[in-house]
């Protein structure tokens, strides 16, 4: 049994951050709120994602097997299976298109699992999507075990205002620390851009020298999915996957987005 | 094309062929003066051609067969580039086959109703050649026309009047898919699934015979092509999506016309990607009088959810190729990740049409692929493979550099 009631927007900002690299996943609830895992088709991009119980105005999950009703009297061969978490197979583009259609009410959410359906509620307006089947949707990954050399702290906006230049010119950006500089830098067959930032314009830099290159097609979905959070958190190393966290939820749901590089050229 | 030709005029074959392709088409040229001073003109129309420019007001009509009294073999042929694949004509032999085309033109917006324009709707339906009657309006003019996307024309005219001599034999089935209130997208989907080759069926969609009946509109030729990939391909690539990955690499290859085409399909989702290797001297690589001149390549990719901007790099072509790439997944019931390497020789200079590369590709995936276990064998089998032998040789690297998929490190490499 899930019944939760949420913010429509914060609710909305959460599930932007899945789109940007997912349509659909499996997103698994439990007592103490609902988490996700899922890459992208190609293998390039994954998001974790959790949102704790205490971001909802209204939160209550009772396992399956453990609501009384379910112990079915009939059949008491059967050992109930209490299992702590729900897995449900969810089509997020589409609640995305429905709260976008609800504006900024409180949402209600009920889940059926029985009939494989989740009721959404925005305050007159009913709508209710059907579940995907969780055995049609790819296994949740495996998260590589990466050791980062470096972190940097940066403002938002200001990593998703140098993204977007970026895009103006080329298909990939380079992400890179120089000493105690930290800089995005992205070459085009005409242009080039450089945003170079020194520590004390950051939040924070672990110096050394350092480089990978990464595709702008994802980067730029991932900074679309980051737009509600005041700062993030990227961390990097030469060659090597890059890791972006940050908070949405008011603090109380964090997302972290993992991005394979690109093969320099040389 | 056109800077050496001019030079050139058929007697010098500066471009380095047996004979000039072109003087072959023009030979038409004597028996098309008989048709000059004629006013009228009968005989048979394989197809209809409308054209895109000053859209939404252009020129249309039906394509008709100069020569009537020519082979019915030719004229069957007219329309057919998997015919003209199977029997591997030439260059020339194309140019010729289609020179012997008279397009007549008539100026229509793209939503009329007229009859002119109901008549061709018929005739694109029509499983066979239609007779038909023309009044010209002007004198002929034989201007061979070529162009990247569409097939070459001969001769062509504006007509005042048309008038069908016969009436179209138009396949039931067909004819219920058009009657039916379907979406021009649906439509199209349907005539294909019928068995309809994607040449018919775009000759449908431009004479306007598809959309819902407020909604019907002719679309040019030249984007009818394109569109009939593009939708054709989409509704392949739903059900590709579903299909397992291939097992292993494999490579698949196939020349045409001096087009050279390696096929990388690699265990993976789907995802897309063409490369156009421009060799010095061909169509679109040509400036005769630069000295310094490279092999110019091009890159058009898409992810597994597919592309949302026009692939304006490399336009027709990306779409026809694709579309060849799609159906031949669909037909092993697998999905990969594409990359698709096509390196075009000098010999190729003129453009014949997106058919080309459509048609070559299917080839390639008639043939047997090579197998490898790694992206790097196969790849290195490619390179070996590359024709481009002069001292502007081509390697694998430079498709690699530009590369969009090769170039991606997965996380499962981590």
């Amino acid at each position: 049994m899930f019944e939760a009631k949420i913010d429509a927007n914060i609710l909305k900002g959460c599930i932007e951050s899945i789109t940007a690299i997912v349509d659909e996943g499996k997103l698994r609830i439990a007592e103490d709120g609902l988490k996700l895992r899922a890459v992208d088709p190609a293998n390039v991009a994954m998001v974790s994602f959790e949102l704790q119980s205490d971001a909802f105005d209204d939160f209550r999950f009772v396992p399956k097997g453990a609501e009384p009703e379910a112990v079915p009297e009939a059949e008491p061969t059967t050992e109930p299976q209490v299992s702590e978490a729900t897995e449900i197979g969810m089509d997020f583009r589409k609640l995305l298109d429905i709260l976008g259609i609800g504006g900024r009410e409180e949402v209600e959410l009920e889940l059926d699992e029985h009939a494989q359906k989740l009721f959404t509620r925005m305050g007159s307006l009913a709508y209710t999507i059907s579940l995907l089947d969780s055995s049609s949707l790819r296994k949740e990954p495996k998260v590589p075990e990466l050791e980062f050399p470096a972190q940097v702290i940066i403002e938002t906006e200001e990593f998703r205002r140098t993204i977007r230049a970026a895009e103006k010119i080329g298909d990939h950006i380079a992400l890179g620390i120089d000493g105690e500089l930290f800089y995005m830098e992205a070459e085009g067959e005409m242009d080039k851009l450089r945003l170079g930032l020194r520590k004390e314009q950051l939040i924070h830099l672990t110096p050394g020298t350092l480089h990978s290159l990464y595709s702008l097609d994802y980067i730029t979905a991932m900074s679309k999915g980051m737009a509600h959070a005041e700062n993030i958190t990227l961390n990097l190393g030469k060659d090597y996957p890059l890791q972006m966290e940050f908070e949405v939820a008011e603090g109380k749901g964090k997302v972290t987005y993992l991005l394979a590089p690109r093969i320099e050229s040389e | 094309m056109q800077r050496l030709c001019i030079v050139c005029k058929g007697s010098r074959l500066l471009c380095g062929q047996k004979t000039c392709p072109l003087l072959a088409a023009l030979k038409q040229k004597t028996k098309f003066a008989e048709l000059r001073d004629k006013k009228e003109f009968f005989g048979p129309s394989t197809s209809v051609f409308v054209g895109r420019i000053g859209y939404p007001r252009v020129s249309v009509g039906p394509m008709t067969v100069l020569e009537a009294a020519e082979s019915d073999i030719t004229i069957g042929r007219l329309e057919d580039p998997g015919e003209w694949f199977a029997h591997g004509l030439g260059m020339e032999e194309i140019i010729e086959l289609r020179s012997f085309t008279l397009r007549s033109k008539r100026g229509e917006d793209i939503k009329s109703r007229s009859n002119f324009v109901a008549d061709m709707a018929e005739i694109a339906l029509a499983k066979q050649p239609v007779d038909v009657e023309l009044t010209f309006k002007s004198k002929p003019s034989f201007n061979l026309s070529f162009s990247d996307v569409t097939r070459p024309t001969g001769a062509s005219v504006n007509v005042e009047k048309m008038h069908v001599t016969e009436n179209p034999k138009i396949p039931k089935k067909v004819d219920r898919i058009v009657s039916d209130e379907l979406r021009a997208v649906e439509a199209t989907e349907w005539l294909y699934d019928l068995g309809l080759d994607v040449y018919k069926v775009a000759v449908i969609l431009s004479s306007g015979a598809l959309g819902l009946r407020s909604a019907k509109k002719m679309v040019p030729t030249r984007w009818s092509i394109t569109a009939t990939d593009d939708v054709i391909f989409k509704k392949l690539a739903a059900q590709i999506r579903e299909y397992p990955p291939v097992d292993s690499f494999y490579v698949y290859e196939s020349s045409y016309m001096d087009n050279h085409f390696q096929i990388l399909l690699m265990p993976s989702l789907f995802e897309y990607e063409n490369f156009e290797a421009w060799l010095p001297g061909s169509v679109w690589n040509n400036d005769a009088l630069a000295l310094s001149q490279r092999p110019v390549i091009v890159e058009e990719h898409e992810g597994f959810k597919g592309r949302k901007r026009y692939a304006a790099e490399e336009g027709g072509g990306y779409y026809a190729v694709r579309l060849a790439v799609a159906e031949a997944l669909h037909t092993m019931r697998r999905q990969a990740g594409v990359v698709v390497f096509r390196e075009i020789y000098p010999q190729y200079f003129i453009p014949l049409g997106v058919w080309v590369v459509r048609e070559a590709v299917r080839a390639a995936f008639r043939n047997r692929g090579e197998k490898f276990n790694t992206k790097k064998e196969a790849l290195d089998f490619i390179d070996s493979q590359l024709q481009a032998k002069t001292g502007l040789k081509l390697r694998i690297q430079d498709f690699e550099v530009q590369s969009a998929i090769l170039r991606q490190r997965r996380l499962t490499d981590f």
